[in-house]
């Protein structure tokens, strides 16, 4: 009797004669070759996407169904829901501005580190300098940079290993001296179903009378649907002086994408109010939301219980979290608790759920800390380059999302 | 492993029902674990208005597509989980029901037979029992995803309609997806 190796999980299954007669002796009146597409798929949704991928071999059948794009956001529903300790994207300096990512699996999942190493792949021959932007939308990882001399994004699919490049050139209306920001967002469109990037190209002007400086920011939002940019005209925003102050603070929640930046309203004005600028995915349209004053000195824009957040830190060694319970409403701004008492950190990056924080400290080691047990842990260094700096992470989930057309790549 | 129904204690608290599989056989169950089979509390409460329901256990539910060794499973199972009708623990009792019923499940799994998970799943389909169906297309999906292509088909019992070529040109494609495989 052919018995299997032991595998991880704490059960031997074994495989052969003895089960196949057990089955056939056991089995009910259910005279099903196989089992029914429905009953099958509540089953592959569970899997991870290297499976998926693997059991697409299994038959033609199987091969469509993972296909599918109705099976594709069925699995990715399943596992944003269901995944109780998710993966983390970080994002960090391994030299100066050389960036690296890496793929962080929860302590309690085994703490694994998976390299995202673009360098040593085709992707490495494409993008020869990553310069910005680091989001992650259902699965997608977006990051901005300069590929063959021209700029351009990349949307990748770490899960899947495949990607998409997307061109840009540089708009000719500024005059180069006077660019002084390049600010991007990734998100999706649940109307369209389609996948946008935005591209905020800045401009200083200085007012020659009371030397305030003034900001012209242009908007331009690519539609992966349509293969093309649009420039996004006549805003409010346009009217106002804003200066996007974004590094590594932003955050995309509930179909948008919030910058963090300055407002000057008036001519005179010597207080820059601190703002939130968001932009809807879905319906293209900007928002200014006002920041109390005493978020004070940093902030980092998170999301909890369903709510945009902000954790503010930087004056000792606590950590506020604040929660605007009703979107849009500034009023409503509420303290929703006091993370501390935290020695030998840097700083927050990411809160991830409800429980947990995701912090650096002072040896750029990230640190998971429990917010209700207060229990810390170390993220394993093993796996790590040796130098690395986090400056950011995402909350990842792996998805099929895969994209086709354009300059298709392979990792 | 029969459980044929013998005289209802008049005293007990919670009322019983009978079901019968294809294979004959009785089994006795509270009503509180019988209900959360879907299908089976739809068949009660289409009889209630027979009046039937009055005079106890008596009903005979039919399952003809269940087989007694599978449905003494799913009872199992059912008997495990947080009853409905049950007064609320406090955080502590929750939690040592919450390991105990995690022990149960590690216990039940490891005397299973990983052809018997597809019996289950049928069977917990076709009685509409969401927990159970919950639970064993996890179990089953925790089974095979390490698994070969090869070990699949055979547990399926799905016959290949790819050519060699095709299949050749995908596994070359996607080499590392098929890497670290459990070995059959």
């Amino acid at each position: 009797m052919s018995q299997s190796k032991m595998s991880n999980t704490s059960s031997k299954w074994r495989w052969g004669r003895r089960w196949r007669s057990c089955r056939l002796r056991l089995s009910s009146n259910n005279n099903l070759p196989s089992l029914p597409e429905e009953l099958l798929e509540e089953i592959l949704v569970r899997l991870p996407v290297k499976s998926l991928l693997r059991f697409r071999c299994v038959q033609k059948s199987w091969s469509t169904l993972v296909q599918n794009p109705t099976f594709i956001a069925k699995h990715l529903r399943h596992h944003q829901t269901k995944t109780k300790n998710p993966s983390i994207l970080v994002e960090g300096l391994d030299k100066i501005e050389d960036l690296q990512y890496l793929l962080q699996s929860h302590p309690d999942e085994g703490g694994g580190v998976r390299v995202l190493d673009f360098k040593g792949d085709s992707m490495g021959r494409l993008l020869t300098v990553y310069t910005k932007m680091f989001a992650c939308i259902n699965g997608i990882i977006c990051i901005a940079g300069i590929l063959r001399g021209h700029y351009g994004f990349i949307l990748w699919n770490p899960a899947i290993r495949k990607g998409k490049i997307i061109p840009y050139t540089q708009s000719p209306n500024c005059p180069p001296d006077a660019l002084s920001g390049l600010y991007f967002a990734f998100g999706f469109d649940q109307n369209s179903n389609d996948y946008k990037v935005v591209r905020v190209v800045e401009h200083k002007k200085k007012s020659a009378e009371n030397s305030i400086t003034r900001y012209c920011n242009a908007f331009y939002v690519y539609s992966l649907r349509a293969e093309c940019w649009t420039q996004i005209f006549g805003t409010p925003i346009h009217h106002n002086n804003i200066k996007l102050h974004s590094c590594c603070n932003e955050i995309y929640f509930n179909g948008v994408h919030h910058w963090i930046g300055f407002l000057n309203s008036e001519p005179g004005d010597s207080y820059d109010h601190h703002i939130i600028l968001s932009f809807d995915m879905s319906h293209e349209v900007f928002q200014i939301i006002r920041f109390p004053d005493m978020f004070f000195p940093n902030k980092t824009l998170a999301v909890f219980n369903d709510c945009l957040a902000c954790i503010v830190y930087g004056i000792n060694e606590y950590i506020d979290i604040w929660v605007m319970r009703e979107y849009g409403v500034e009023d409503s701004w509420t303290k929703q608790l006091v993370v501390g008492h935290l020695l030998g950190i840097q700083r927050p990056l990411q809160l991830l759920g409800n429980e947990e924080i995701l912090l650096v400290d002072e040896n750029q080691t990230l640190v998971l800390y429990n917010i209700g047990s207060q229990e810390i842990k170390i993220l394993q260094r093993t796996g790590y380059p040796k130098i690395f700096m986090p400056r950011r992470a995402i909350v990842y989930v792996e998805s099929l999302v895969s994209f086709t057309g354009g300059i298709v790549f392979e990792s | 492993m029969s459980n044929t129904s013998e005289n209802p204690k008049p005293s007990s608290s919670s009322a019983k029902m009978t079901l019968k599989t294809s294979d004959n056989e009785l089994f006795e169950v509270e009503e509180a674990v019988a209900m959360k089979f879907c299908t089976v509390k739809q068949y009660f409460e289409d009889e209630k208005d027979s009046d039937v329901a009055a005079r106890g256990s008596t009903t005979v539910i039919p399952l003809p597509n269940v087989h007694s060794a599978v449905l003494a499973t799913l009872i199992s199972y059912g008997k495990k989980l947080p009853q409905s009708n049950a007064v609320a623990d406090n955080h502590e009792e929750e939690e040592t029901k919450k390991k105990e019923r995690k022990k149960y499940e590690q216990g039940l799994l490891k005397n299973l037979m990983p052809g018997e998970l597809l019996d289950l799943i049928s069977a917990a389909n076709y009685l509409d029992f969401k927990e159970g169906l919950e639970f064993f297309n996890q179990a089953l999906a925790d089974h095979i995803q390490n698994k070969s292509v090869e070990y699949v088909r055979k547990f399926f019992g799905i016959k290949n309609d790819y050519e060699p070529h095709e299949e050749e040109k995908y596994r070359e494609e996607y080499a590392w997806a098929f890497e670290g495989v459990d070995e059959d």
